[in-house]
């Protein structure tokens, strides 16, 4: 991975540019948090200056506010993470008089995920939030596997998304990123059905569905029983559905499942993503995502590229 | 709040159960409440996946050292009870709400490793000058811990085992009720740590007229209010995130 041409005291140090443009939607570099590990925001405020990043992608809000699932909502599996949240969050319009001004004052490139249980509810959440400022894009949260209405539901079936993507489309100039599920049996025929009903932008994977027992007490860990997987274990999984649906559309996609360090992020923009977002890790290590940052711009300085564009779907080449 | 390394200047098996160890955080040691926790992780890199959350037992300010106390319970505890003075952990922290420090006599109760943060509000309370009681249980006598400490600061220290081994023959609970049994109000504030069991009789003590502060365990994730893994059910509906509203409550804003 060493270029020897950088050791030398004659070549000239360029800072490659991080910048990605993901069909309109304009990011200073491709490494945001995921949907639901970040907060708001401002919890990662004291370790991350938030303009520094991406993006900030919220965690889902929802029409009105929803208290979540009963605890226990965590179980740590082998290099993976059980988590059954339930999309607690305080609501639409708590979101919008006190979170959203509040990241629109950290100068935050900010991607709000929505979550309804009906079209109808996904239509009134994209409606509210067209038109307000400081909100760059919106991420259709159609693939949640811890919710029992909407979630899944819509992000499995390509023909309820694509009609609930084009049902939504109209409604609004902003980009709309839907976020896939990896829970179905050909995620190309999934993607193609979002893209065509007018998707601007897909994001994936969202959780994998998975349980954990408790053998002394001999009852299910989660208060949900089953949750959705995160982390390491999920790795080689997401990566296989970037590549698949890098190669079965044309609109630009957003990487994510198990991306721990720089190698994790590259290994996603290598298969097809334009950009990535990271959830689990930062749990672990709050910095993480400008640690990834920093490491794009060393492999591609390294390596003689200029721009991160040029590296993605590069490991594609003969495929 | 501090993130990054921090030395391990002791780690000793306090008992056969359970181990202490005392990390260089000079930063963490000056902005801590008792009752407040840290969040660790080891140089491990995927598994165990997540940080652990830990008590503060014990502050020296002058020293800039924390001691936390811990028993080895699974993936995460087994790997940082085989690291040595001289390695470093990560840390994060001081996190979290701590007891309030009420004027008034404090009734300390804590089972198990729930004695760890009543350590360092037994310091608290002697260096504020409050009447202090503690009343601390264990499964056995071996796994009593902080007992000299304890006896510097408080008036009356009383002990329970379940095995008998030490103290009265039964468990914190017991001691708790026996104290507070036939007391004229107003009470001691009662601070309690430990099983669940244990905490929802102590928490029973609210319904008496008396200020009862519980700590409590759940599973973390990220321990900064991010992810909502670690709530706690409210007696209005709703859940309460333990990491950044807790991990200490009044016993009656939380439904044990």
């Amino acid at each position: 991975m060493t270029n020897p041409v950088r050791n030398s005291v004659t070549a000239p140090v360029t800072m490659p540019d991080l910048s990605v443009q993901l069909g309109s939607l304009s990011l200073k570099n491709p490494v945001m948090p995921a949907s639901g590990t970040f907060g708001f925001g401002e919890e990662y405020g004291p370790f991350v200056p938030l303009a520094s990043l991406g993006a900030v992608v919220t965690k889902a809000v929802t029409l009105e506010p929803t208290p979540g699932n009963p605890p226990p909502r965590l179980a740590e599996t082998p290099a993976g993470l059980l988590n059954a949240i339930g999309l607690q969050n305080p609501g639409l319009e708590v979101f919008l008089r006190e979170k959203l001004p509040w990241l629109r004052d950290q100068g935050a490139t900010v991607i709000i995920n929505l979550a309804g249980g009906t079209a109808e509810e996904f239509a009134r959440l994209v409606e509210a939030l067209d038109g307000q400022p400081g909100v760059a894009a919106l991420e259709l949260n159609v693939s949640c596997p811890n919710v029992h209405r909407g979630g899944l539901a819509f992000g499995t079936d390509p023909k309820v998304l694509s009609r609930l993507v084009g049902f939504l489309r109209p409604r609004t100039d902003l980009p709309l990123i839907v976020k896939l599920s990896p829970n179905v049996s050909d995620v190309a025929l999934v993607a193609r059905a979002a893209a065509h009903a007018g998707a601007d932008i897909l994001s994936l994977i969202n959780t994998l569905p998975g349980m954990a027992i408790d053998v002394a007490r001999r009852r299910p860990v989660l208060g949900n029983v089953s949750g959705g997987l995160s982390g390491p274990a999920v790795k080689p999984v997401a990566l296989l559905q970037v590549w698949k649906v890098a190669g079965a559309v044309d609109v630009p996609l957003i990487g994510m499942g198990g991306i721990g360090n720089a190698a994790d992020a590259i290994e996603f923009l290598l298969a097809g993503a334009g950009a990535v977002a990271v959830g689990t890790a930062t749990f672990v290590n709050p910095r993480v995502c400008l640690e990834i940052r920093e490491g794009i711009a060393r492999y591609l300085s390294d390596n003689g590229f200029s721009r991160v564009s040029e590296i993605v779907g590069l490991a594609r080449r003969g495929y | 709040m501090y993130l990054g390394p921090a030395r391990i200047l002791q780690h000793t098996g306090l008992t056969p159960a359970v181990r202490e160890m005392v990390l260089e955080a000079p930063q963490v040691a000056t902005a801590a409440a008792p009752g407040q926790f840290v969040h660790l992780a080891g140089d491990w890199e995927r598994d165990p996946l997540l940080r652990r959350p830990f008590s503060l037992g014990r502050v020296d300010r002058q020293a800039g050292t924390i001691n936390v106390f811990f028993r080895v319970v699974g993936r995460g505890t087994r790997r940082l009870a085989a690291l040595n003075p001289g390695q470093t952990v990560n840390l994060l922290g001081p996190l979290g709400r701590g007891f309030s420090l009420p004027a008034g006599e404090w009734l300390l109760a804590g089972g198990g490793l729930g004695i760890a943060p009543l350590l360092f509000l037994a310091e608290e309370g002697r260096r504020l000058n409050r009447p202090l009681t503690a009343l601390l249980g264990a499964r056995t006598g071996a796994e009593l811990f902080g007992l000299s400490a304890f006896q510097e600061a408080c008036g009356a220290v009383r002990t329970a085992t379940d095995d008998g081994s030490a103290g009265r023959h039964g468990t914190v609970a017991d001691l708790l009720d026996a104290h507070l049994e036939g007391r004229d109000l107003p009470g001691p504030t009662v601070f309690a740590c430990g099983p669940k069991p244990f905490l929802r009789r102590a928490a029973g003590w609210s319904s008496r007229g008396l200020r009862v502060e519980v700590s409590l365990e759940e599973n973390m994730a990220c321990g900064l209010g991010a992810c909502r893994g670690c709530v706690v059910a409210t007696p209005g509906g709703g859940y309460e995130n333990v990491c950044t509203s807790g991990p200490v409550f009044p016993a009656t804003e939380v439904s044990i």
